[in-house]
């Protein structure tokens, strides 16, 4: 990609008068930069190619008919059909979904809530602890909660929680702010002070500001955090699989497993059912795209 | 958006008195509005935590379910010292933090690079299309993984298409070379294209003047990436090395899903070679049983991951707080 300039460069810009050497280097420029431009293509195309097999490999074989067991079939199915999508409809991918729907829109509304209060918090307020506290939190955020999943199971157990979709909102919830409200609070200091401050010199108060000056700045991120906090929880699987029991309760991606596991026979309905609990991620996620990709990159790049 | 002159203000450099700064505010008033997250960091998190912290001074278990007694530090010393687990299995949890952040990051931005050449103006098509694999669920798409790197899975299907011999990928016994350089590689594949885009977005703040005023001093085309590009480069991307490192440490999920671990770190033991801290925990807790055990590698997993926050927000200060 770093092909070293032709020799002459400088000297066509110092010249006066060279219109010729200037039209020369100008042009073997471009040549150069079309060159590299198409061998940048080639590679483009081949990691295109290799990143975007698996979607290919999953929509083939959702649509492959003639049997159960079709794991090492040839590549191309020789019949193409909606049978695999109709038995997954027809049997428990509906509960799942739903169960996902649940767990992933209520621990969304609590991180959003909490996340935005603290945020605002840790952004325009000064009091003892702020300092350390957002460090704090990222240390307790990073926690391998997956390893305290025993303490999860004592405690929920005590509280007749195992085995609910209750439990699990909780978990994912209110155990899932601290992140969130670090990418918020980033996103609040690039709001500029001036806008409370003559709001504040208008005699509202610190919550009026919070509610009708601040919230809808943060409009963006607030849905960026919704959709990551959903699509964290839709993609949950070891907590999930341990803490409920009963397949009617499981999320998506736990009730998909045990058709990608058992026995390998009901593979082509895995890939069915891959496919359809992938369409609606795939559309929030390229429907929201600019929110989430502003969000992040905001939120988590300072300055 | 709305802007800045929205809203009434007579003039915004007019000197104003300082208590403006934070107004109205109680002393209490800040902590309500981080009580919320704060009460349920506490009971979701530190409390949970705790309890695994002393769950790992006991016996408890598989063996001693209903009643455990505590036995200091045996599940400590039997790690560090009695184990033949906890050395290769901190080795590899060290090599998967290093080379995945590595491999991650490093292609994220390689990928940028190409995207932000002027020569490819259809460069949002590409982006777009490798945007896809961040856009799909990773609970579904790792298991569409699994199903291609198996034995009769379709990457065996083409090398026997062309005459090669079919892998093995993930065996149960055995080389770790394929097993870990496939996890890397679909670990690779969920996580690049966050890199990319953060990477062409880091790329696309670079004031155009700098390259035209390099140009004009004679710069060539090495002198101006190494020295406007990559500087711009690096200042985006070296915060989310780290977080990137801790989210490894702590990415259990995608080994337990696609490698299990395997193989195995000799006949008949329980631990891999694709295991880390954090997935051999889980096997200790789920297949083991042995829950005391399981919870003391939680917390040296959970060690690691603080000290290394820690550390690295001191050293880069992306974390600093400015008061």
């Amino acid at each position: 990609m770093s092909v070293p300039t032709t020799a002459g460069a400088p000297t066509a810009q110092v010249l006066p008068n060279v219109d010729l050497k200037t039209a020369s280097y100008v042009s073997s420029a471009r040549t150069r930069r079309t060159v590299e431009a198409w061998l940048i293509r080639i590679i483009l195309y081949v990691i295109i190619a290799v990143m975007l097999f698996p979607v290919l490999y999953v929509v083939l074989y959702s649509l492959k008919g003639g049997g159960p067991s079709l794991y090492s079939a040839t590549f191309i199915p020789e019949v193409l059909t909606f049978d695999n999508y109709r038995r997954v409809l027809d049997g428990q991918f509906p509960t799942w979904v739903w169960n996902s729907l649940i767990l992933g829109l209520s621990s969304a509304i609590i991180v959003v809530f909490f996340s935005t209060l603290a945020g605002y918090a840790f952004s325009r307020m000064r009091f003892p602890g702020r300092k350390y506290g957002i460090l704090s939190l990222l240390i307790i955020q990073s926690l391998p909660t997956t390893l305290a999943v025993t303490a999860y199971f004592r405690m929920l157990d005590l509280v007749g929680l195992y085995n609910s979709r209750i439990g699990m909102i909780a978990i994912f919830g209110f155990g899932g702010s601290a992140l969130a409200v670090w990418l918020m609070r980033n996103f609040m200091d690039s709001i500029p002070k001036d806008l409370d401050e003559a709001a504040a010199l208008d005699g509202a108060s610190q919550f009026r500001i919070f509610w009708t000056i601040i919230l809808p700045l943060v409009q963006p991120m607030l849905v960026a955090q919704f959709i990551f906090a959903f699509i964290g929880t839709y993609n949950e699987y070891i907590l999930t699989s341990i803490l409920l029991s009963s397949p009617d309760k499981y999320p998506l991606g736990v009730g998909v497993r045990t058709l990608s596991t058992q026995f390998n026979t009901q593979w082509t309905l895995f890939c069915a059912a891959a496919v359809l609990g992938s369409i609606p991620i795939l559309i929030i996620f390229f429907l929201a795209q600019r929110l989430l990709v502003e969000g992040l990159t905001k939120g988590s790049v300072k300055g | 958006m709305v802007s800045v002159s929205a809203i009434p203000s007579d003039d915004p450099r007019a000197p104003t008195p300082e208590p403006t700064r934070a107004p109205l505010q109680s002393k209490w008033k800040p902590y309500w509005y981080i009580a919320p997250v704060i009460i349920s960091a506490v009971l979701f998190t530190i409390i949970p935590f705790l309890y695994t912290f002393y769950i790992s001074f006991t016996n408890w278990g598989l063996f001693n379910f209903i009643e455990f007694d505590r036995v200091g530090l045996d599940n400590y010393r039997y790690l560090f010292q009695q184990s033949g687990e906890f050395l290769p299995v901190l080795r590899f949890t060290i090599l998967f933090m290093v080379l995945t952040t590595l491999i991650n990051v490093g292609f994220g931005l390689f990928l940028a690079l190409m995207l932000n050449h002027p020569g490819i103006p259809e460069r949002n098509l590409y982006r777009t299309l490798l945007i896809i694999p961040w856009a799909l669920p990773f609970i579904l798409l790792i298991q569409v993984w699994t199903g291609i790197f198996n034995n009769q899975g379709p990457i065996n299907e083409l090398l026997m298409s062309v005459g090669l011999d079919s892998q093995t990928w993930i065996p149960q016994l055995g080389d770790s070379l394929l097993p870990r350089s496939a996890l890397f590689f679909v670990n690779l594949w969920f996580t690049y294209p966050f890199f990319m885009t953060v990477g062409l977005a880091a790329l696309q703040s670079i004031p155009r003047d700098l390259y035209e005023v390099a140009d004009l001093d004679g710069a060539g085309t090495w002198a101006r990436f190494k020295d406007i590009t990559v500087p711009f480069l690096v200042s985006a991307t070296v915060p989310l090395l780290i977080t990137q490192a801790a989210f490894q440490i702590n990415n259990a999920g995608i080994i337990i899903l696609f490698t299990a671990g395997l193989p195995a770190g000799a006949p008949g033991a329980s631990w891999g070679k694709t295991d880390t801290l954090a997935s051999y925990a889980y096997d200790v807790v789920f297949i083991l049983r042995d829950y005391g055990l399981g919870a003391a590698y939680g917390v040296v997993t959970f060690v690691m991951i603080a000290v290394l926050i820690i550390v690295s927000s001191i050293t880069t200060r992306s974390f600093a707080e400015v008061d």
